[in-house]
């Protein structure tokens, strides 16, 4: 993806900015990490938390389940660190990149299209410090859901835009998916993820 | 081995049959006495594309792995590893193992933690998790112990009172309250063997009642964002942003400015940065909380006064942006204490400056004394006249004051000639007799330099006054001749004297005080001398005619002499 093709972007989904966007001018996508939020808990609407587990094939399996308090132990899979990006766009949201330690290995979130299928995959990376390319399949947007709602958000793929951090129930698990949501003023609550801060 | 494993048939498995949940996570903690199973996630198919595999499960305790037998209480069920109920035997670590008969693939394991029932409550303090919802917004308890079998009854208690019995999965609040918070728990109720088993979860419910309203982050609109700077001189941008109010939740922000050459000024120490951004400084202002990011630029260089400076503020909401542009500026206003001292300076040095004129009105006759006697300026080179000054005093009257005569005929030639070096012109003394007196007094005066006129009551002979007017006529008319007046005696009517001499300067008036003014260091010989022409002479005349000592007795008689005769002639 080239710059010039990210601002065409960037302007379709600035809806009510263009011409503040315009005369400003975008700079193509690079990201400088800022700061890190660690121990953070991520929670469906179901009160459910995003773990997550090698596998049989030793993939990591992102997945909502109900836990108690006390069984979110240290390197359990269930705290991330929220890392937070500095970009130079005027885009609406913060650019963050996940992380999770599992197994002493950190892995980083990331997005990619499978058989057609966009899928929320995980790799052992270290998180960087910049990225320089135009596009990351790490960076998620963060958006928020309402304005008064400081626990909630929506996390959107930075690469596959429109589609957002969702669950959605598939062969005994409420997996972490990558949904689309084409029309952003619509519910849909399976896309709303509440984050906090691990129970002291 | 056929005990312990079960044949699955990938026909068996069916999505309506299997609605559970699978545990994910490793360490799980389990009420004694309960309903409880365990369970392999995820799509076999992409490990075993055949369509046969056998199952079987191990627990491994104190170091001792065992295969699982089937039990009336632990049940092999398809994917499930059923207990009926848990027991705290059952503390352990599983895992279960995959196999088609020549590939193997065994699981990561769980480790169960069996806890006991509490005796005076319905649940277990260390088996709930708490969920936390703001007042006023609506919020939905999901009883997450809900199992695959469907013929279940689930009960609802809050802080172990029954609260819900109508069945219901999920709690509903819609709009949540301070009293709905508490210890919900929900116990889903089934059937095995004609035995009823429970199993049992607890939501601690907290309602925060955020007094404080949230608000969206802005950054704070100065209202000039142009920034008065320097050209050499260091600059400092500051983007300062309202977070909102203490004690209310606040958004996650980046506050930066958007420029990808700008680091961090606390990032690399060795490499001075000409510009850099500090660290974020949060602070409160009453009950409102702010935070500022704050562009140093080191030096200010021509080129930055055309270029933009952008901070940015990114929010889960829109992005804010504010611009600030460089302006160049006077330099700054002076410190309040350079300012004081600068004020306090100008007035005393104007107030130094008012006294020393004072003080210049009042001794100029002395500033103009030292000034002649050190440049040792002379006046009376070149302008033809013979005479310093011509002395005008009534001779022709009857003396009726010998004081007087005293100080006109000796006190004043002696010190004026001998001590200051001037040249008189007295008539009685220097004006050879026999010539037309008019012409004489005339010629006389206009060879002098000064007209000098002792004024006493007893100044009223004609001629004198002839003189007087005459120099009154050449001082104040032809401008030739300076008059300098001597009051020998307090007058205080002036009618017998000329009108015109009161158009003379006060300044020229000199007056005698007898004994006072005798000294040469007096102000009288002080003020006469001022009013007298420069010489040059007269310093060097003085200290000669002190060396010579003219104030000798035999001096002073013998010229006293001269002057009575002369008087008498």
């Amino acid at each position: 993806m080239s710059c010039s093709e990210i601002r065409m972007l960037a302007l379709g989904f600035v809806d009510n900015s263009f011409d503040f966007y315009f005369e400003e001018g975008l700079e193509c996508d690079y990201w400088k990490q800022a700061h890190s939020l660690k121990y953070q808990v991520f929670r469906n609407i179901s009160n459910q938390v995003l773990i997550v587990r090698p596998g049989l094939g030793n993939d990591i399996t992102p997945a909502f389940e109900p836990m108690a308090d006390q069984e979110m132990k240290a390197d359990s899979g269930v705290h991330f660190t929220i890392h937070y990006y500095k970009d130079y766009s005027f885009e609406e949201g913060l650019p963050v990149v996940f992380s999770v330690l599992v197994d002493n290995k950190t892995y980083c979130m990331y997005c990619t299209q499978e058989g057609g299928e966009k899928i929320i995959r995980f790799r052992e990376e270290v998180v960087p410090k910049e990225i320089l390319e135009n596009s990351s399949d790490i960076i998620f947007i963060q958006k928020s859901i309402s304005s008064i709602d400081t626990r909630a958000f929506k996390f959107e793929s930075s690469l596959m835009r429109g589609h957002f951090l969702a669950f959605q129930h598939v062969q005994n698990l409420n997996k972490l998916i990558l949904k689309q949501c084409k029309n952003e003023d619509q519910v849909d609550e399976s896309i709303h993820i509440l984050v906090s801060q691990k129970p002291i | 081995m056929a005990f312990g494993s079960l044949i699955i048939f990938l026909m068996f498995l069916s999505k309506a049959t299997f609605e559970e949940l699978c545990p994910l996570h490793r360490s799980i903690d389990v009420l004694e006495g309960e309903y409880f199973f365990l369970c392999f996630p995820g799509s076999i198919q992409e490990i075993f594309p055949s369509k046969t595999y056998t199952v079987t499960w191990f627990k491994e305790s104190k170091g001792k792995v065992n295969l699982i037998q089937e039990t009336q209480r632990l049940v092999l069920s398809g994917r499930l590893l059923e207990f009926w109920p848990i027991e705290l035997g059952d503390l352990g670590n599983y895992t279960y193992r995959l196999s088609n008969g020549t590939y193997n693939v065994t699981s990561q394991k769980w480790s169960l933690n069996v806890l006991k029932r509490s005796k005076d409550s319905c649940f277990n303090t260390n088996h709930s998790s708490m969920q936390v919802n703001d007042a006023g917004r609506s919020c939905t308890l999901k009883c997450s112990a809900v199992p695959h079998s469907k013929n279940v009854t689930i009960m609802w208690y809050k802080n172990c009172n029954i609260y819900d019995s109508a069945n219901k999965e999920e709690l509903i609040f819609l709009n949540l309250t301070v009293e709905d918070s508490g210890n919900y728990t929900c116990v889903v109720s089934l059937s095995y063997a004609r035995r009823a088993f429970n199993v049992t979860s607890t939501t601690e419910l907290m309602v925060a009642d955020d007094a404080a309203e949230i608000v969206k982050l802005e950054i704070i609109e100065p209202e000039e964002t142009y920034v008065k700077a320097q050209i050499g001189k260091e600059v400092t941008l500051n983007c300062t942003v309202f977070l909102g109010y203490s004690g209310a939740a606040s958004f996650e922000y980046t506050l930066y400015w958007a420029n990808k050459n700008i680091n961090s000024c606390s990032e690399s120490t060795k490499e001075e940065y000409s510009i850099c951004e500090k660290e974020d400084v949060v602070f409160n202002s009453g009950n409102k909380k702010y935070v500022s990011k704050l562009l140093w630029i080191k030096t200010v260089k021509e080129e930055d006064f055309n270029s933009n400076y952008t901070c940015l503020l990114k929010t889960p909401n829109k992005s804010r942006v504010k611009n600030f542009t460089l302006k160049k500026g006077n330099p700054p206003d002076l410190p309040p204490h350079v300012f004081t001292t600068g004020i306090i300076m100008t007035i005393f040095s104007s107030l130094v400056a008012v006294l020393l004129a004072v003080l210049s009105v009042i001794f100029r006759v002395d500033l103009v004394l030292f000034y002649r006697d050190i440049t040792g300026k002379d006046d009376t080179v070149g302008d033809g006249k013979e005479y310093d000054a011509f002395v005008s005093y009534l001779k022709d009257s009857i003396p009726t004051n010998v004081e007087e005569r005293k100080f006109a005929l000796e006190i004043l030639p002696r010190t004026l000639e001998q001590q200051f070096g001037y040249k008189l012109c007295i008539f009685e003394r220097d004006v050879s007799l026999g010539g037309a007196v008019v012409d004489d007094v005339h010629s006389f005066i206009d060879k002098s330099r000064r007209l000098i006129i002792i004024l006493s009551r007893n100044y009223i002979s004609d001629r004198v006054m002839y003189e007087l007017e005459t120099g009154l006529h050449k001082a104040l008319v032809e401008r030739k001749i300076k008059i300098i007046l001597i009051e020998y005696m307090l007058i205080s009517d002036y009618n017998f004297l000329p009108k015109s001499l009161e158009l003379l300067p006060s300044r020229r008036v000199v007056k005698w005080k007898e004994d006072k003014s005798l000294p040469l260091n007096s102000r009288f010989w002080k003020n006469l001398r001022y009013l007298m022409p420069a010489k040059a002479s007269t310093s060097n005349m003085r200290s000669h005619n002190d060396s010579v000592s003219p104030t000798s007795e035999e001096g002073t008689q013998a010229t006293s002499v001269y002057w009575e005769s002369k008087t008498f002639l």
